[in-house]
C-alpha cells in the first residue's frame, strides 16, 4: 500500500514536470533574422537596444527593423522578460515617451508566429522572433549571448 | 467670536476636495473593472495589427495627449482654483534615414508656457502653438543631423509632457534658468557599447523665451543667440543599477543688448527595479555688454519615486529656485508628495500636495494641491 502511494506521488510529480515543460515548451522563442544577416550570434544588449530603436542600422548599412509578436502570446511576454528584461507596462510607457520625445513609434506588432517568419524572410533587416515550434529553414536564427 | 481654524485641517478639506473631484473616475474604473491581483497576467497593451485585414493606413504616426489639472490656489485659505486644460498632438513620418516629427500644443494657461511659435494671436485664456517642428537626418546612430524649432534640451523640457511625468507640476527650475525653444540646427548621435553608452548633442541657433505680463495682459519674447551642447553618459553598473545616466550641459547665449550669458547644468537619472531618482541642476551667469556678470540664477530639483504596484507610483520632490541673486525675495523652495494611478499605460491620474516656502523662510509657507488627468492616444 505504502508502495502504491509513493508510485502516484512520483507519478504525480511527474505529470505536472510535464505540464511545466510544455508551457517553457511553448513560451521560449528564437529570435529569427533574414538568411543574408551577416551575424550568427547577437549580444542580448545589442537585440534589447535593437528592439528599443536605439540602433536603426545593422553595421553593413541595412536598416534594422525589429518585429514584435502580439504581445498576448508566451512568447512575446517571454522575450520581454528575458531580453528586453522589463514588463508590459514599461515598455507601453517607454514608447509613450519616444513618440513624444522623438517621433519614434514602437516596433510593428504581427499577431502570428508565421506572419513574422514572412516578414523577415523578406526584409534583409528584419529581426523577431517566434517560438521555437515554428521555426523553419525560411530564416535564419540568431543566437543570442546572455 | 469665530472658532480658531486649524490651518492644517484646511489644506487637507481642500486637498480631499479637489482629490473627490478629479478621481471619481478612478473610483468609477475601479467598481467596472474585474478585480486583478499583481499576480495576474498583464493585461494586453496594443491590439496586434493584423497584416492580412485591410485597414486604413495613415501616411504619418499620430499621437498626442489631453490633460485637465487644477490648482487649489497657492495659499489654500484663498479659497482660489486654478484649472489648466491642455494637449498635445504629436505627428511624424519616418522617410529612410529622415524623420519629420512636430508637435501642436494648446493650452489655457499660456502664462505658464513659454515655448513655441503661436500659430494664432495669443489670448490671455487660450494660445495655440507649434511647439516643435524638426527634420532629423541619420548618416549614422552617433552622427545625425537635426533642424528646425525644438526645446533646448534640459531633461525636464524633453520628457516634460503629462503623460510621461508623474507628477503634476514643472520643477521650480524648468522655463526659469535655461530658455525653452530654439529654432537652429544641431549634431547629435548615440553611441552603445555592450553595457553602457554616451548621447552628445551641439547646437547653434536662436533661443526664446517669453514672459508674460499679468498686469498689462502681454506677452513679451526674449531672443538670444544660443550655442550650446550636452553630453549624458549612459553608466554601466554592473548589473547594480538598471540605469545611471549623468549628464552634463552648458550653453552660451548673446542676446539684443549684447549681453553674454553663460548657463550650465547637470542631470543625473537613476533606476533600480522600482524605485528611480531623478535629479536636476542649473545656473546662469548673466552677463553685460562688457562681459562682466550682473547677476546669477540658480535652481535644481531631487525627485524620488517608487513603483508601489503597477499601476501605482509614489513620488517626492525637493524643488529650490532662486530667479535673481540680487534679490532674496526671488528665491523659493519647495516640498511636494503625490501619487499617480495609471490604470492603463495610457491614462494618468495624479494628485499632488505641496509646501512652498518662498524668501529664504523669511515669509511663512503656504500649501497648494494640485490634481491632474491625462490620457495619451495615437493612430499609427
Amino acid at each position: 500500500m505504502r508502495l502504491q502511494r509513493w508510485f502516484a506521488a512520483i507519478l504525480c510529480c511527474l505529470l505536472a514536470a510535464a505540464g511545466n515543460a510544455s508551457e517553457q515548451k511553448d513560451a521560449a522563442f528564437v529570435v529569427i533574422v533574414h538568411p543574408s544577416n551577416h551575424y550568427d550570434v547577437l549580444s542580448r544588449s545589442r537585440l534589447e537596444f535593437l528592439f528599443q530603436r536605439k540602433i536603426s542600422r545593422w553595421p553593413w548599412g541595412a536598416e534594422a527593423q525589429p518585429i514584435d509578436l502580439d504581445s498576448a502570446s508566451p512568447a512575446a511576454r517571454e522575450f520581454t522578460r528575458v531580453v528586453l528584461k522589463t514588463t508590459e507596462e514599461r515598455l507601453a510607457e517607454y514608447w509613450i515617451d519616444q513618440r513624444a520625445t522623438r517621433g519614434v513609434s514602437p516596433p510593428v506588432r504581427l499577431s502570428s508566429a508565421a506572419a513574422v517568419k514572412a516578414f523577415v524572410a523578406s526584409h534583409p533587416g528584419a529581426v523577431g522572433y517566434i517560438p521555437a515550434a515554428d521555426l523553419d529553414a525560411t530564416v535564419k536564427v540568431m543566437r543570442v549571448d546572455p | 467670536m469665530e472658532p480658531p481654524v486649524n490651518p492644517a485641517s484646511t489644506v487637507w478639506t481642500a486637498f480631499g476636495r479637489a482629490l473627490l473631484r478629479f478621481l471619481w473616475p478612478v473610483i468609477l474604473l475601479a467598481a467596472l473593472l474585474p478585480a486583478q491581483s499583481v499576480d495576474d497576467p498583464p493585461q494586453k497593451i496594443e491590439p496586434a495589427p493584423d497584416t492580412s485585414a485591410p485597414k486604413i493606413k495613415l501616411p504619418f504616426d499620430i499621437s498626442g495627449f489631453l490633460a485637465v489639472r487644477t490648482l487649489q490656489a497657492d495659499d489654500l485659505d484663498t479659497h482660489n482654483s486654478y484649472r489648466e486644460y491642455s494637449g498635445s498632438i504629436f505627428v511624424s513620418r519616418a522617410l529612410g534615414r529622415w524623420v519629420l516629427h512636430s508637435e501642436v500644443n494648446f493650452t489655457t494657461a499660456p502664462e505658464y508656457d513659454s515655448e513655441g511659435i503661436h500659430l494664432f494671436p495669443p489670448r490671455p485664456s487660450l494660445s495655440v502653438k507649434l511647439d516643435a517642428a524638426t527634420a532629423n537626418y541619420n548618416l549614422r546612430d552617433w552622427l545625425q543631423f537635426r533642424g528646425g524649432w525644438e526645446f533646448v534640451p534640459t531633461y525636464w523640457r524633453t520628457h516634460r509632457y503629462q503623460s510621461t511625468t508623474l507628477t503634476v507640476d514643472e520643477p521650480l527650475v524648468d522655463q526659469n534658468v535655461f530658455p525653452t525653444s530654439l529654432a537652429g540646427v544641431e549634431v547629435h548621435g548615440d553611441k552603445y557599447f555592450e553595457a553602457g553608452g554616451i548621447s552628445y548633442e551641439a547646437y547653434a541657433g536662436s533661443s526664446q523665451e517669453e514672459e508674460f505680463d499679468h498686469d498689462q495682459q502681454n506677452l513679451y519674447i526674449e531672443r538670444s543667440r544660443a550655442t550650446g551642447g550636452k553630453v549624458v553618459f549612459h553608466v554601466p553598473s554592473r548589473h547594480t543599477l538598471d540605469t545611471l545616466d549623468i549628464g552634463f550641459h552648458v550653453l552660451a547665449l548673446r542676446g539684443s543688448d549684447g549681453g553674454h550669458d553663460h548657463l550650465y547644468g547637470w542631470e543625473l537619472n537613476m533606476e533600480k527595479g522600482r524605485a528611480a531618482l531623478l535629479a536636476e541642476f542649473a545656473h546662469a551667469n548673466e552677463g553685460s555688454p562688457t562681459g562682466a556678470r550682473e547677476y546669477f540664477r540658480q535652481g535644481y530639483y531631487i525627485q524620488p519615486s517608487y513603483r508601489i504596484t503597477r499601476r501605482l507610483f509614489a513620488v517626492a520632490r525637493y524643488d529650490w529656485l532662486n530667479r535673481d541673486s540680487r534679490f532674496s525675495d526671488e528665491s523659493e523652495s519647495r516640498e511636494s508628495l503625490g501619487l499617480t494611478f495609471r490604470p492603463t499605460p495610457d491614462i494618468s491620474l495624479k494628485a499632488d500636495l505641496d509646501r512652498y516656502q518662498p524668501d529664504r523662510g523669511l515669509l511663512p509657507a503656504y500649501y497648494g494641491a494640485k490634481v491632474a488627468i491625462v490620457f495619451f492616444f495615437h493612430r499609427p
